[in-house]
């Protein structure tokens, strides 16, 4: 028993590290270390489970990836707000590379994406809120292909993003 | 690639450090001595559901590492591929240790899903070695050793591939709900026919037409998510009863709602899922007027966190990347909150799936389990057999109950209407509400009635046991907690004889005062009132008839009102 208690301890004095408190915050309730962000069109798939139909018909969005330093998961979805306008859609994570982890957020509304717009951050309440560096310039989402929007059924991303205007 | 041993060598540190007394097996009794136990198990035991069980424990891990691909349907590309199939198990066994036989006969099973959290020291990756990844699934084992020892096979799923996941085609909830599903599917074949990794260790061993789901925080919107899929598209699987432990409630495209019975585990000072969303799926589950209905209870408890009820999230157990996420005043100690855990869950799963019916006075909240004295916890509960006299989702009109009956109320009410008690959204009375119910609120400053009728021939509740309502103060600078206040409840008869039951509402023990730590929160929770206590006062009370109920309110206060009901 000693025996496995001392391999347990090493085992613990090894491994233990609480997540990072920066100025005496909780660490669930730090702002993200948001890095910068990009954006592209992308085919949301029809979708059922059983009867319920999510979605009847592929359907064009556009994926904001947001690059966060020293993400925290959690159990509560980070929120991405643009121009002040939360995204109330999906959001997840979509690669780590060392401490940058990159967090997605799907627009599916076009009237949400307006050029020149602030995109902002936020993990849990308001106090959590920070600004994403850049700003949104609509000419740079990265379109679909040609032949996959054709494949799909889908109108072009200008066309799309005129919708919401 | 197998993690196997390095998850052994977790599970004895875990249960080592863990300092669970409740989970020490005994050593004498056979599983059918277990049984007949159990049948004759004293009322007492209602407030002791985590006292270890008489059978042993047996554990065993499997370990399919790339197991499948999750694809939704009508695509072919995975949302998930490569998805692992890995859990810890616990059972009960003829000896105890690993890989023992199982107990004859078959046992109920139980199927735990952690949460979202670091999946390798400490980010979201999933390219670190197997040894190295974080053991989100070995946290429960407090849970598992105690139902093991009640005879049922525990398990806890290591849900690594959906964990900081996702896809546009499909969300991580889905996708957890799914993966669920697949190890169900791996129970099914163990049962009827065995298989790797353990042969026939658990050939008809396995109770499928009693299983259970418990889920942590994004699991615990996981298992909903399972027992959804699983009726929707008619998998066949007998999920019986689902309990999820401080959930999410957030998948944009479907508030998965369960139909079995339900029981929310919410802890006020959570700091992670701090706008306590997962009280929502309470008030949605088993709503008025729904199809099917079945019962549901929840336990609110001040000042637990989100991360304790899991061991390896928990700083003091030396798991890399653990945090201590709850604030506010009054937190309880991690020792505390997990025994609220096994105090209640273990005792919501034998009462479940085993028939242990005599867990229902800690479910009405009617006696407070062992060692939680000192714990503030709330219960809110709705029996699947009930008459709603108002459950205020019929309209919004504050003139006529669900049964369509009168509602009437003295005119000095300084606050008489219904309202969104929600967080966000139209038509709410203030911000500081969870839930997802539209319900009364009441204020005064003198003395004032609030009487619904019940129509003619909806006056025989002699099949009930108890008169029930949600209430809950309200959170506002108007209303301070220590203003003298009380409530009379009463029933009138067609006679009009009238027969009264008294609450003090400036305390908090009867009807709690909002939290206001952490936020600020107005939470619901049941009174439940016997009957037989209206006819203490008058025995010749007749339940053939009763005309109406009446609130009666004294001194200074402003509470909000939901679910009043005739009920078991």
């Amino acid at each position: 028993m000693r025996t496995t208690m001392l391999a347990c301890l090493f085992l613990a004095v090894g491994a233990s590290k609480e997540a990072p408190m920066d100025g005496g915050l909780h660490p669930y309730q730090q702002p993200p270390k948001a890095r910068d962000f990009s954006a592209e069109a992308v085919v949301i798939p029809s979708q059922a489970i059983g009867k319920t139909v999510i979605r009847a018909q592929p359907s064009l969005g556009v994926e904001i990836k947001v690059r966060v330093e020293d993400y925290l998961p959690r159990g509560r979805e980070p929120t991405l707000l643009i121009g002040g306008v939360p995204v109330e859609g999906r959001s997840w994570v979509s690669g780590t590379e060392g401490n940058v982890t990159t967090l997605s957020f799907l627009v599916e509304k076009p009237e949400l994406l307006k050029e020149g717009a602030e995109v902002t951050l936020q993990t849990a309440d308001e106090a959590t809120r920070v600004r994403v560096p850049g700003k949104l310039q609509l000419g740079q989402i990265k379109p679909l292909q040609p032949e996959e929007e054709k494949r799909q059924g889908l109108p072009p991303l200008q066309g799309w993003l005129k919708q919401g205007r | 690639m197998s993690n196997v041993p390095r998850a052994a060598a977790w599970t004895v540190c875990l249960s080592l450090w863990a300092g669970v007394a409740w989970a020490k097996a005994p050593t004498t009794r056979s599983s059918e001595t277990a049984r007949a136990t159990k049948m004759s198990r004293s009322p007492t035991d209602a407030a002791d559901g985590c006292r270890p069980g008489p059978d042993f424990i047996g554990t065993a891990e499997y370990n399919f590492e790339d197991e499948f691909d999750l694809t939704p349907a009508g695509s072919t590309t995975p949302a998930y591929p490569g998805v692992d199939v890995r859990a810890v198990v616990r059972y009960p066994a003829k000896a105890a240790g690993a890989g023992q036989p199982v107990a004859g006969g078959r046992h109920p099973l139980v199927v735990l899903l952690h949460g979202n959290h670091v999946t390798c020291p400490c980010s979201c990756s999933h390219t670190c070695a197997p040894a190295s990844r974080i053991p989100n699934h070995l946290g429960y084992n407090y849970l598992l050793d105690v139902l093991a020892s009640w005879g049922f096979i525990a398990v806890s799923i290591d849900g690594f591939d959906v964990t900081c996941a996702g896809s546009i085609a499909m969300s991580d909830y889905e996708a957890r709900g799914r993966l669920v599903l697949r190890h169900l599917a791996k129970w099914k074949d163990w049962h009827t026919a065995g298989g790797a990794p353990w042969g026939k260790l658990f050939k008809g061993r396995v109770d499928l037409s009693h299983i259970g789901l418990s889920g942590h925080s994004r699991g615990g919107e996981g298992v909903v998510a399972a027992e959804f899929i699983n009726r929707a598209e008619g998998l066949g699987f007998q999920i019986e009863a689902v309990n999820a432990i401080a959930p999410t409630d957030q998948d944009p495209n479907v508030r998965f709602v369960p139909q079995v019975p339900y029981f929310l585990l919410l802890a006020a000072s959570d700091g992670d899922v701090s706008n306590l969303q997962g009280l929502r799926t309470y008030d949605r589950t088993s709503l008025g007027g729904a199809p099917v209905q079945s019962e549901k209870a929840m336990l609110w408890v001040y000042g637990a966190n989100h991360n304790f009820f899991n061991t390896v999230w928990t700083p003091s157990f030396g798991v890399a990347c653990a945090s201590d996420d709850g604030f506010g005043d009054g937190r309880v100690s991690e020792q505390l909150q997990r025994l609220v855990a096994c105090q209640s869950v273990v005792p919501f799963f034998r009462m479940q799936l085993q028939d242990a019916s005599d867990f229902g006075p800690l479910f009405r909240g009617e006696v407070v389990a062992q060692g939680l004295g000192g714990v503030r916890m709330y219960w809110a509960r709705q029996d699947a057999v009930r008459k709603e006299i108002d459950n205020f989702d019929t309209g919004d009109d504050r003139t006529t109950n669900s049964l369509g009956g009168a509602v009437t109320a003295s005119g000095g009410l300084v606050t008489f209407d219904e309202f969104e008690l929600k967080a966000s959204g139209p038509d709410l009375f203030n911000p500081s509400f969870r839930g997802f119910t539209h319900g009364l609120v009441l204020g005064w400053s003198s003395p004032q009635t609030y009487e619904s009728a019940l129509p003619a021939a909806q006056r025989n509740v002699s099949g009930y046991s108890a008169l029930a309502l949600r209430i809950g103060q309200i959170l506002e600078t108007a209303n301070p907690v220590d203003t003298p206040r009380s409530l009379r409840v009463k029933l009138k008869t067609g006679a009009g004889v009238v027969s009264s039951v008294g609450f003090d509402l400036s305390g908090v023990e009867s009807v709690p005062y909002p939290y206001e730590s952490n936020g600020g929160k107005t939470v619901l929770t049941t009174v439940r009132i016997p009957l037989a206590d209206f006819r203490k006062g008058n025995a010749a009370l007749p339940l053939l008839d009763i005309q109406s109920v009446i609130l009666e309110f004294h001194g200074t206060g402003l509470v909000a009102i939901d679910d009043i009901q005739f009920t078991k």
